[in-house]
């Protein structure tokens, strides 16, 4: 049996936002340390990890590990059924060929209930461990977001050059290119600073589309973590207050 | 097997769900699964080592070499010349050790070209000796900073093989060149270069040019070497090795090249080994078809009937069969254009099959290599338009839409561009390998999908199949979508190496592996071979033609004693279309009297409607098909309702071969096909018929549970008759007469065409009056009403290219080039230039329909001319009716080149567009057989010479 309860219907949806469109579907994998996600985009260029950890649930009950295949398309659909404040609970038996979600308003005067079918999904997990870096950024994700919705008029592929004096994200097309530079800011004041650690300096490029749509994440936190190596995917690391992260691995072009 | 591209990555043994890492420095210990060493710190010993242990019986010798080697590499010499020294001392050794030599030769050489890699991969070795080579040149310095870069790369290039699975690409070269060994190490002193080591299967492609010049000179070396070969080994041991010398000789000059001009090969195979550049886009041009001569064809099939269907396979049993196997065979395939050739590696990929695979590998086998889904009666087809695959490239590839576009202008193949532009993005995980059957799968999948969204979802699935693929793989998966495989390989044909596979290796009893006969043709005469194959070949495209589905097909031939009892077992089935017997045209009545001399013949008026074959089962269900076993079910509802109307009270099941004809009830004549063809075409209720179809039947094939195709046509007919019940405006039986004067036939014919016919059909009557499924067979001939105007058969022709017109035209397309179709080898062949027959609305017409076909250069299946230079080249795809005043020899056409006269084809003479043949594919325009048999009919018309009239039974 397991039973998972939210407080915030929303979270699910934010989580959802920036996956829905890359990924189909993808196995929740539930276990009594919490909730964990890994999916792969059909073109294997990006891979998505989610973790809500079960301390950060209203309340969470897991006796043994099960895979929840899921669509993500239906998934979207019914969470859309939700309000942004409705109690969600997550229920499904063991060996169960179901999962159901449960959407309670906050004044308990409305309850619904869908439940949806699961998909037998092949379960290829793949473990991660902390590359070396040669560059980690942090940044406000709205100023992320502002700055891949800005390259995207440009062109395709944004470069990033990644230095201790700033991070240089920049963009060329046919119309012509464009540079946006990111510096560190000098007053340490509260959580939106931009810091950035550098070992050495690193220039790679990726594919904007996919930067674009992991910035659809931004909702989820206030920053972003951006770590860059030589030798590995850049990290896109949103921090989700009390309950885990969403990161996306995304694999360079090569130029 | 996989292996990670990135060094923090690595694949879970994924047995249970495992939560997610915790972000923790430390390395994780989960098992990792054997060949893939995905951390980026393993030295290159450390890697050896893992080699080592790997392949235990390296013996500590080689361990010294490989060090000696290593040493070697760096210091950036000369490795081809290292290993003729180190031959020339092994040879001096003792023969008893010739096969560890043989082996341990190889593992040293594997070991110092792969450094990173602990892939065994002897058929590539060669290939990825001049990668690495290069690799190494071009970023010597790199290579130690950017590791993980470069290991990336070669795991790419080398992930087609894993360490469980023999090297892929069948090497029919490989068992040949041990014995080859053999041959030198007893006579030692023949040239050193027959020792190396080197299986190369591309005999085709690199053999080119100078290989032929070369030829001459190893021919007279064979000579020698014959002289002082031992007398026991067999002469085909030394074709092979001509041609492995040939082979040798040419890697040879290769590395003497890549040392002195790297930049500078002209070979496209080189070319096409080099690893893909940055930046630089490399073509890869159009496989061409070699032509080879006589000699070199022999020599091919020489070392094709080496092929050992185990060793060679390249998979092992019990394995998915990857479709890197098949990929590999259309490879060959595609470069080749002797049918001969072609037949024997399909059948060598076959036997394989049988063997190692299962019946349903062999099914999914057949299905991929006719660019099929499934029994072509069921219609579903992949035909994905160019503009999701163009899509799913560049989101595949991480190139930019508006690239592919142009590429597809200047290359004007998808199959290559995506080839050849793979990875301009690196992936986070290599996807499995591509398997036959999940290929076929996803293909299925994506056929299916229709309705909301189906477009996308079609894209997804592409994509996930695209970023699996590797090499030529991209190729033809691209190709197969389309629809178009385009490597002249027809049906038949497959149904040709489908029945000598069966033939060559008789392995029924599957416990017993390895099977005790691997080659029948071992055990027999060539002749006595060449009989039996003929005789299955014939069987088993019969039983094809009763039975088309491989599923219910294949299952029947390959058990015991299949190919004798395949035609009682496959059987015609209610539900189950077989294509309808076509008949020859004829030029007139008294040449259709010649063909029938002394035979019982009749006369049937030729109605003039679309052809139909009306299934019953026993359910009562009722499905009908057109000639291209499409299901017209949806268009003749008033059919289906009538069918009770005229069937007798004993009648359960059968199988009616008809024409379907538009009937005016007020006047109780036949309509015109061209009113009746206005008809809706699908999901027609019968309140939208305003032209109601009366069938006239005049075959029966099947009734009550029992095929009557075998029985002769006056049976079939009185079965017809006794079953069926004439009515008017809904059912007649085709109007027949047993005469058998001219004058009665021609009064006949005469009132055919009063009544509104084509013509009349003319059908042996009691000899050799058998039903002959999807055959255009001599007993029926049609005799058009056209010959009353003193005109032959029309042809029905593509046009594959075009000129711009001029004056008057201007703005559209003012000739066409027309090609027929040569069934046997996939190719469209030309026979003239039209420009007459043409309104000014269907010039336009046709500009606008032809213009979004326009490829730019003439594909391969193309046989043309060089004299003949179109402004525009189409692809395949509409079918017109022309008539011409008569066929001519032509030095410049290629229609059935080779029939007639050994290098000039047959042309049309004056051809005049009629009108559009919707209902035909471009395979199925007049074939180039036809074009002979009409040409050689005019002739026997024109000289009244009729001496040769039987040479065609």
């Amino acid at each position: 049996m397991f039973e998972a309860r939210l407080l915030k219907a929303s979270l699910l949806k934010k989580i959802l936002e920036p996956i829905k469109d890359l990924v189909d579907s993808a196995n929740f994998d539930c276990s009594p340390v919490g909730i964990s996600l890994q999916a792969m985009d059909s073109t294997h260029v990006t891979l998505i990890t989610l973790l809500l950890r079960s301390d950060g649930f209203d309340s969470y009950n897991c006796d043994r590990s099960l895979s929840l295949g899921l669509s993500l398309v239906s998934l979207n659909k019914i969470l859309k059924c939700a309000g942004n404040d409705d109690f969600l609970t997550i229920k499904a038996r063991d060996e169960a060929d179901t999962v159901t979600f449960v959407f309670e308003s906050p004044k308990s005067d409305r309850i619904s209930d869908f439940e949806v079918k699961l998909l037998e999904l092949k379960n290829d997990q793949y473990n991660i461990r902390d590359s070396d870096y040669s560059a980690v950024v942090k940044m406000p994700s709205a100023e992320l977001q502002r700055i891949c919705r800005d390259l995207s008029i440009m062109g395709e592929n944004v470069t990033i050059t990644a230095n201790k004096e700033g991070v240089k994200f920049s963009v060329s097309g046919d119309s012509g290119s464009g540079n946006i530079t990111v510096r560190p800011t000098t007053d340490t004041e509260a959580d939106l600073a931009t810091t950035i650690e550098s070992k050495e300096p690193v220039v790679l490029s990726f594919a904007l589309k996919f930067l674009s749509n992991f910035t659809k994440a931004t909702p989820l936190s206030p920053t972003v973590k951006l770590t860059i190596s030589e030798t590995d995917p850049i990290v896109i690391e949103y921090k989700i207050d009390d309950i885990g992260y969403l990161r996306f691995f995304l694999a360079p072009k090569m130029d | 097997m996989q292996s990670s591209m990135w060094s923090f990555l690595q694949k879970k043994n994924g047995e249970a769900v495992v939560p997610p890492p915790q972000p923790t420095p430390q390395p994780k210990s989960s098992p990792k699964k054997k060949g893939t060493t995905t951390t980026k710190s393993s030295s290159s010993t450390t890697k050896s080592k893992t080699t080592n242990s790997i392949k235990s019986k390296v013996e500590k010798k080689v361990e010294k070499e490989q060090e000696e080697d290593q040493e070697e590499e760096e210091e950036q010499e000369d490795e081809e010349e290292y290993i003729k020294q180190e031959e020339q001392e092994e040879e001096e050794e003792e023969e008893e050790e010739e096969k560890p030599k043989y082996t341990r030769l190889r593992k040293r050489k594997t070991m110092d070209l792969d450094e990173d890699e602990e892939d065994t991969k002897k058929d590539k070795k060669d290939k990825q000796d001049k990668k690495e080579k290069k690799e190494k040149k071009e970023k010597k310095e790199k290579e130690r900073s950017v590791d993980a870069f470069s290991f990336m790369k070669q795991k790419q290039a080398a992930a087609t093989s894993t360490k469980k699975n023999e090297p892929l690409s069948p090497s029919p070269a490989k068992e040949v060149k041990k014995q080859k060994i053999e041959i030198t190490s007893s006579s030692s002193t023949t040239t050193t270069t027959t020792t190396t080591t080197k299986p190369n299967l591309k005999v085709k492609e690199e053999v080119m040019e100078e290989e032929k010049e070369q030829e001459e000179q190893e021919e007279q070396e064979e000579e020698e070497e014959e002289e002082e070969v031992d007398e026991k080994i067999a002469t085909s041991n030394v074709l092979d090795s001509l041609i492995d010398d040939i082979e040798d000789d040419d890697e040879e000059q290769y590395s003497e090249g890549e040392d002195e001009q790297e930049e500078d090969e002209q070979d496209e195979e080189e070319e096409e080994e080099k690893p893909k550049k940055k930046q630089v886009f490399q073509r890869k041009e159009t496989i061409s078809k070699k032509k080879g001569t006589a000699k070199t064809i022999q020599a091919d099939l020489k070392v094709l009937a080496q092929y050992n269907p185990i060793k060679d396979a390249g998979w092992e049993k019990g394995n998915p069969l990857p479709y890197m196997v098949l990929a590999k065979t259309f490879e060959k395939i595609e470069s080749t254009s002797s049918r001969l050739t072609i037949i024997e590696h399909l059948t060598n990929l076959f036997r394989s099959i049988m063997i190692l695979g299962t019946t349903q590998d062999l099914i999914t086998t057949i299905y991929l290599s006719i660019n099929k889904i499934g029994p072509s009666y069921l219609g579903k087809e992949l035909g994905i338009g160019d503009k999701i695959l163009i899509s799913a490239i560049s989101e595949s590839t991480g190139r930019s839409l508006q690239f592919v576009k142009q590429e597809l202008k200047k290359v004007g193949d998808l199959g290559i561009i995506a080839q050849n532009s793979r990875m301009t993005q690196k992936v986070m995980f290599q996807p499995p390998p591509l398997t036959m059957a999940s290929v076929l799968a996803k293909f299925k999948q994506i056929a299916d999908l229709s309705g909301n969204a189906s477009q996308k979802k079609k894209s997804e699935l592409i994509k996930s199949l695209l970023v699996a693929c590797k090499d030529c793989e991209t190729l033809y998966i691209i190709r197969s979508l389309q629809g178009k495989l385009r490597i002249g390989l027809a049906e038949r044909s497959v149904l040709l190496a489908l029945s000598k596979a069966v033939l060559c290796t008789p392995y029924f009893n599957k416990s017993e592996f390895p099977p005790k006969v691997m080659d029948i043709r071992k055990t027999m005469r060539l002749e006595e071979f060449e009989e039996k194959l003929l005789d299955a070949v014939a069987k088993v495209t019969r039983a094809y033609s009763q039975l088309p589905n491989y599923d219910l097909m294949v299952p029947m031939l390959v058990k015991e004693n299949g190919l004798s009892t395949i035609l009682h077992d496959c059987s015609l089935e209610v539900g189950v279309p077989v294509k309808p017997m076509l008949a020859q045209p004829t030029t007139g009545i008294s040449q259709m009297l010649d063909r029938f001399t002394d035979m019982e013949f009749t006369c049937e008026f030729k109605y003039d409607g679309e052809r139909a074959q009306i299934h019953c089962l026993e359910n009562g269900n009722v499905t009908i098909y057109t000639r291209n076993l499409e299901d017209y079910t949806g268009k003749y509802p008033d059919i289906i309702q009538n069918v009770k109307k005229f069937i007798g009270p004993t009648v359960k099941s059968f199988i009616l071969d008809c024409e379907a004809v538009g009937y005016d009830p007020a006047t109780n004549k036949i309509l015109s096909f061209q009113v009746f063809s206005s008809r809706p075409k699908k999901n027609v209720t019968m309140d939208k018929i305003k032209i109601p179809a009366c069938v006239f039947a005049f075959d029966l094939l099947y009734l009550n549970g029992k095929s009557l195709i075998d029985e002769p046509l006056v049976k079939r007919r009185e079965v017809l008759y006794e079953n069926f019940i004439e009515s008017p405006g809904v059912f007649s039986f085709a109007k027949h007469s047993n005469i058998s004067d001219v004058n009665d036939i021609q009064a006949y014919l005469e009132e055919a065409v009063e009544g509104n016919c084509e013509g009349l059909m003319v059908k042996t009557l009691k000899e050799k009056s058998i039903y002959e499924p999807s055959r255009r067979s001599y007993n029926w001939l049609k005799i058009k009403k056209d010959y009353l105007q003193g005109m032959t058969d029309s042809l029905d022709l593509v046009p594959i290219g075009a000129w711009y017109g001029k004056g008057k035209r201007t703005g559209t397309y003012g000739a066409y080039l027309l090609a027929c179709y040569d069934e046997d080898n996939d190719e469209f062949q030309t026979c003239c230039k039209i420009g007459t027959g043409f309104s000014d609305e269907q010039l336009s017409m046709f500009t606008e329909t032809l213009k979004p076909h326009v490829i730019n250069q003439p594909r391969n299946m193309f046989r043309v001319n060089d004299q003949i230079k179109p402004d525009v080249w189409f692809s395949p795809t509409a079918v017109w009716e022309v008539l011409a005043a008569d066929l001519s020899i032509s030095p410049i056409h290629t229609a059935a080149s080779g029939a007639v006269d050994p290098n000039k084809g047959i042309a049309l003479r004056f051809p005049r567009f009629i009108r559009i043949r919707e209902d035909k594919n471009p395979e199925d325009a007049t074939s180039s057989e036809q074009v002979v048999d009409m040409y050689k009919n005019q002739k026997i018309n024109n000289t009244a010479n009729q001496s040769n009239k039987d040479e065609d039974y």
